[in-house]
């Protein structure tokens, strides 16, 4: 068999993996859709019909009204929109420092940084609460979006190998200029960043959006809470109620992170670059 | 070396620091906002949480030291041992079939073919989508008497399904099924390795006569593997931290069947205010990622090649 037809076999085969799959990854995903425009009862029934009948659109307009879930919608958002900004400024600054500068101490500090990764939340979690308890942070937002302005190892990391592939003569030149580093980071290094901006946007909005035990712990007031607390509280305060209705909650919840990743999913994988030029 | 010489020797110009002090500034100036975050939220916390471990500590009248009781305690909780025990099964069966799936996985997504990138932005979709959200989905799913995973058995092998969620035998089998259900995160960097690897190395490595599985064995492995490494380190510290999934899916039930360590600490923190226990048992699992992490960089020495210095 000669290489070409070889090559197009394992593509065939390769294809005829993946096309299966797409089936089991998708059903979860069509089941909620399915759920949220039916009535009760057709969840309920044996055996599961997927085509609404009929199509009921306000379990949107109910779901939405049966707990302020458009009010945690608004407090998620304003949650992680001021995060996102916070956590690619530090994280960038910090990528920065680690991949252009020298500085003594610096093997050490990148060494501390990549450990903090192995450190579970859980260790951290009960000072912080004591400390946030202290500064009567409690039932603000602040405790969800204070902590992550140090920019996370996982984002100084990436923010580093990007800076690390850019040129020398580049930056060189606009040293001899005599820009000063700030200039450089700020002129250079950023707008030449843009998929690495993008890419850590989107997944550090994704985790602030999905966080569940930060809220869960530091928001007590159901006014304050984030959609994935409403909805968490809402499945474990009401055994059986109406799925339909969460289900339309749901797709809401889902919404903002899945644009967000079509708007800049091209980035993504340019924006992770993971091994060393 | 010439730092302090540079700055006494200004003469004419105003004083200047040298370029070598005026860059480690720079770079302590660029790195503030991680140090402090660091100290403040991570370093403090993590020495206070060590003090907090050996104290009976209920968040209202200050802590009482109280030497070892804790970990006594918990070296005697079967409940304790129970969380621990499920988490480890979890983390064992679990992580190896979640590298493998998704280095697979991003093998096949990195293929040419047309219409790949639809293909591969179905793929990320359940890795989009908030877990809790997913959590509720997967709840109807495994439902025993209307979920569809148990329609599909009864119509592809007249098998009747299990009560996955509501039975101490099938819910980790659920848990795991669901976990595998979102690889994303894994996939994505793997994807990025492999699009590093350059094509020459596959060409040479053809010319050589060497087929799909020996190219997989002797180019795609040795070159991805410090990315592989990190996936393996990542996926172990994530699986043995599992929260919020498990929250949704079964609050640990049933009877402790899925009871993961975490919400055991969670439980033990704000349900019952053991404040100083709890502490105890994040600092164990904490050690205990630390062993598995150092095992795991130890023996990677024989497996994972570094093409230049990371």
């Amino acid at each position: 068999m000669g290489r070409r037809s070889r090559e197009r076999l394992y593509k065939a085969i390769a294809l005829l993996l993946l096309l299966p799959g797409i089936l089991w990854v998708l059903m979860p995903t069509v089941w909620m859709f399915s759920a949220a425009f039916s009535r009760l009862e057709q969840i309920m029934r044996w055996p599961p019909d997927l085509w609404p009948d009929p199509w009921v659109f306000s379990n949107f307009y109910e779901g939405f009204a049966f707990l302020p879930f458009g009010r945690y919608f608004m407090n998620s958002t304003q949650i992680a929109v001021i995060r996102v900004m916070g956590q690619v400024l530090a994280a960038s600054m910090a990528g920065y420092a680690f991949a252009r500068m020298q500085a003594p101490g610096k093997n050490l500090l990148f060494i501390l940084v990549l450990s903090t990764l192995m450190l579970p939340y859980t260790v951290t979690m009960i000072p912080q609460y004591i400390i946030f308890q202290r500064l009567g942070w409690i039932d603000t937002y602040l405790p969800l979006i204070i902590p992550h302005f140090d920019g996370g190892a996982f984002f100084i990391f990436l923010f580093r190998q990007f800076f690390r592939s850019i040129p020398d003569e580049l930056t060189e030149a606009a040293r001899l200029d005599g820009c000063s580093y700030f200039g450089i980071y700020w002129r250079m290094m950023l707008p030449l960043s843009l998929p690495v901006i993008a890419a850590s946007s989107i997944l550090i909005f994704q985790n602030s959006w999905q966080e569940l035990l930060q809220p869960l712990i530091f928001l007590h007031d159901n006014g304050k809470y984030t959609i994935p607390l409403g909805l968490a509280r809402f499945r474990s305060s009401y055994g059986s109620s109406p799925w339909h209705l969460i289900m339309a909650v749901s797709i809401g919840a889902a919404l903002p992170p899945v644009v967000l990743f079509f708007i800049g999913q091209r980035f993504l994988l340019s924006g992770i670059v993971v091994s060393d030029k | 070396m010439s730092g302090m010489a540079a700055v006494g020797a200004g003469g004419a110009e105003r004083p200047r620091l040298s370029l070598r002090w005026r860059e480690a500034i720079n770079f302590y100036l660029f790195l503030a906002p991680w140090i402090l975050g660091f100290l403040a939220f991570t370093a403090i916390p993590i020495v206070a949480s060590l003090f907090l471990g050996f104290t009976k500590y209920n968040a209202i009248s200050p802590p009482d030291f109280v030497g070892l009781k804790n970990f006594r305690f918990l070296y005697n909780d079967q409940v304790f041992w129970k969380s621990l025990r499920v988490t480890l099964t979890y983390t064992v069966v679990f992580v190896p079939l979640q590298l493998v799936s998704s280095l697979l996985l991003a093998m096949l997504l990195n293929l040419r073919v047309p219409s790949m990138r639809t293909i591969r932005t179905i793929y990320y979709l359940p890795s989009i989508l908030p877990t809790v959200v997913t959590g509720l989905v997967w709840i109807w799913l495994f439902n025993a008497d209307f979920g569809l995973i148990n329609f599909f058995l009864y119509k592809a092998f007249e098998i009747r399904g299990p009560n996955w969620l509501g039975s101490e035998r099938w819910v980790m089998s659920a848990v795991i099924i669901s976990g595998l259900w979102a690889l994303g995160g894994g996939v994505i960097i793997f994807l990025a390795a492999l699009q590093n690897v350059p094509g020459e190395f596959y060409e040479a490595a053809e010319l050589d006569g060497a087929n799909i599985l020996h190219r997989f064995w002797h180019v795609t492995v040795p070159m991805i593997s410090p990315v592989i490494l990190y996936n393996l380190m990542i996926a172990m510290i994530l699986s043995l931290q599992v929260f919020t999934r498990i929250y949704v899916l079964t609050q640990g039930g049933p009877n402790y069947a899925s009871y993961f360590y975490n919400l055991y600490v969670y439980d033990n923190a704000f349900s019952y205010l053991k404040l100083g226990l709890a502490s105890a048992q994040a600092w164990i699992l904490f050690v205990l990622i630390l062993l598995l992490t150092v095992l795991a960089l130890r023996t990677s020495g024989r497996w994972v090649h570094y093409s230049g210095g990371v």
